[in-house]
């Protein structure tokens, strides 16, 4: 019984990690790509190190494309958790959601159902909050 | 020996097939501590000659020394300003600077370096807007934090490309007095960029007009000599300022007129026949025949 939810806890990370990694990585990889040339040819004639471009170039200049990522990563990953422990039977809004749906208690489904909107839209504003506390182009 | 040397220089871009020669023979000689200013058409390749000086491009034959050094790389030993200012817009005014001393003087002591980001500040008159960020400031401000930052560095040449481009009229006045008081102040040499032939003469010592591109080269070079500081109300009457203004348009209407551009392309016209409706419709298909749309190609010539 432990290792086999030790396996399940694993797994419910997995899949989460896995659903919520593409908007970052999708993101990121386009914001790479938009740097200005501008800023590449500073970084060029004021001979910046590799580390240093990364980190006084390329990632200032990137990251509000990263927080949209994370923004929707964020998102999509509490979904997810939710799914996941509905799945794994976890305690946890999901496991709730579960058991209240088997037992056809509607007040609970719907207080679930307003309790991860709220906790989704709040985890999206805090995020948002983080973005704009970075110095960004 | 020339300080910076271009020895027959060439540049195209494109694959190999269908190559465009920008830069064709360019051959330019600078003496330490003289001004010259390159005067071109949009487009000529200006920018593409600043960047082979800079070091952000390779030439595809010839070579381009300083010091009789090979230039392969950018480098902190040349100031580049560019024609859209580059900064970086998350760092202020002060932090831009540092940025470029810090690399410039890795050595020195933080207090040191200070007070050499404050002096170069102080020497574009920007004391006051320090703290901001360039998206705070105006384009004439924004183009002398480019400037100080490329001083910041002391670099032994000033490579300008197009720096008062985007500006209007009388800001670019205003600032072209500054460029002049500060190259008087440090005798440093510099190579500017202009497509304006009044900035050049106001400000070079020498003024060398690009032909037209592609395959752009550079002219014989026009000495300038009017004494200095260069008053801007009388420039517009002096005799030896009409002259070269005039030696400088001939040229580059001249060279203008020999290359002519022509835009070849390709035409797709379309289906123009209607249908025959006497045809009988066959099923699942339209009544042919139907004269299919032509290729045509177009040659428009420019003069």
């Amino acid at each position: 019984m432990g290792a086999g939810k030790a396996a399940s806890e694993l797994g419910a990370l997995f899949t989460i990690a896995v659903c919520s990694m593409w908007p970052t990585v999708l993101n990121t990889a386009v914001g790479v790509r938009a740097v200005p040339q501008d800023y590449l040819n500073v970084a060029r004639v004021l001979k910046l190190s590799r580390r240093k471009t990364l980190f006084k170039v390329l990632i200032p200049a990137t990251l509000p494309y990263m927080f949209t990522g994370f923004r929707l990563s964020l998102g999509i990953a509490w979904l997810v958790i939710v799914a996941a422990e509905m799945l794994t039977g976890r305690p946890g809004v999901g496991g709730f959601l579960w058991q209240e749906y088997n037992a056809l208690v509607y007040e609970h489904i719907i207080l679930c159902i307003l309790t991860i909107g709220f906790v989704g839209f709040g985890l999206d504003r805090l995020m948002s909050l983080i973005e704009s506390r970075f110095k960004t182009g | 020996m020339p300080f910076l040397a271009l020895q027959g220089v060439s540049k195209g871009f494109g694959p190999a097939h269908h190559r465009t020669e920008v830069l064709h023979d360019v051959h330019l000689h600078l003496e330490k501590g003289e001004f010259v200013a390159i005067v071109g058409y949009s487009g000529a390749g200006k920018t593409t000659l600043l960047n082979l000086i800079a070091g952000l491009s390779r030439p595809d034959s010839g070579s381009v020394t300083l010091n009789d050094l090979e230039i392969t790389s950018p480098g902190p030993d040349r100031g580049v300003v560019f024609q859209n200012y580059s900064l970086l817009p998350w760092l202020t005014v002060t932090e831009n600077i540092r940025l470029a001393v810090d690399q410039a003087f890795p050595n020195w002591s933080p207090a040191r370096k200070e007070q050499h980001v404050e002096n170069h500040i102080a020497k574009v008159n920007l004391l006051p807007a320090r703290d901001r960020k360039p998206a705070q400031l105006s384009g004439g401000m924004r183009q002398r934090v480019s400037l100080a930052r490329a001083l910041a560095m002391d670099p032994q040449i000033l490579l300008l490309d197009e720096p008062l481009g985007a500006l209007d009229a009388l800001t670019r006045a205003t600032l072209q007095d500054e460029i002049s008081r500060i190259w008087q102040e440090n005798q440093k040499t510099v190579v500017l960029i202009t497509n304006d032939p009044d900035e050049g003469i106001y400000l070079a010592d020498r003024i060398i007009p690009m032909t037209a591109g592609p395959k752009a080269t550079l002219g014989p070079p026009i000495p300038v000599e009017i004494p200095r500081p260069r008053d801007r109300r009388a420039l517009n009457h002096d005799p030896h300022f009409k002259a070269i203004r005039k030696q400088v348009f001939d040229f580059m209407l001249a060279s203008r007129s020999a290359h002519k551009v022509a835009v070849t392309r390709k035409l797709v016209l379309p289906d123009l026949e209607p249908e025959d409706l006497d045809q009988p419709r066959f099923p699942l298909g339209r009544r042919t025949p139907l004269r299919r749309h032509e290729v045509k190609r177009e040659t428009v010539e420019i003069p």
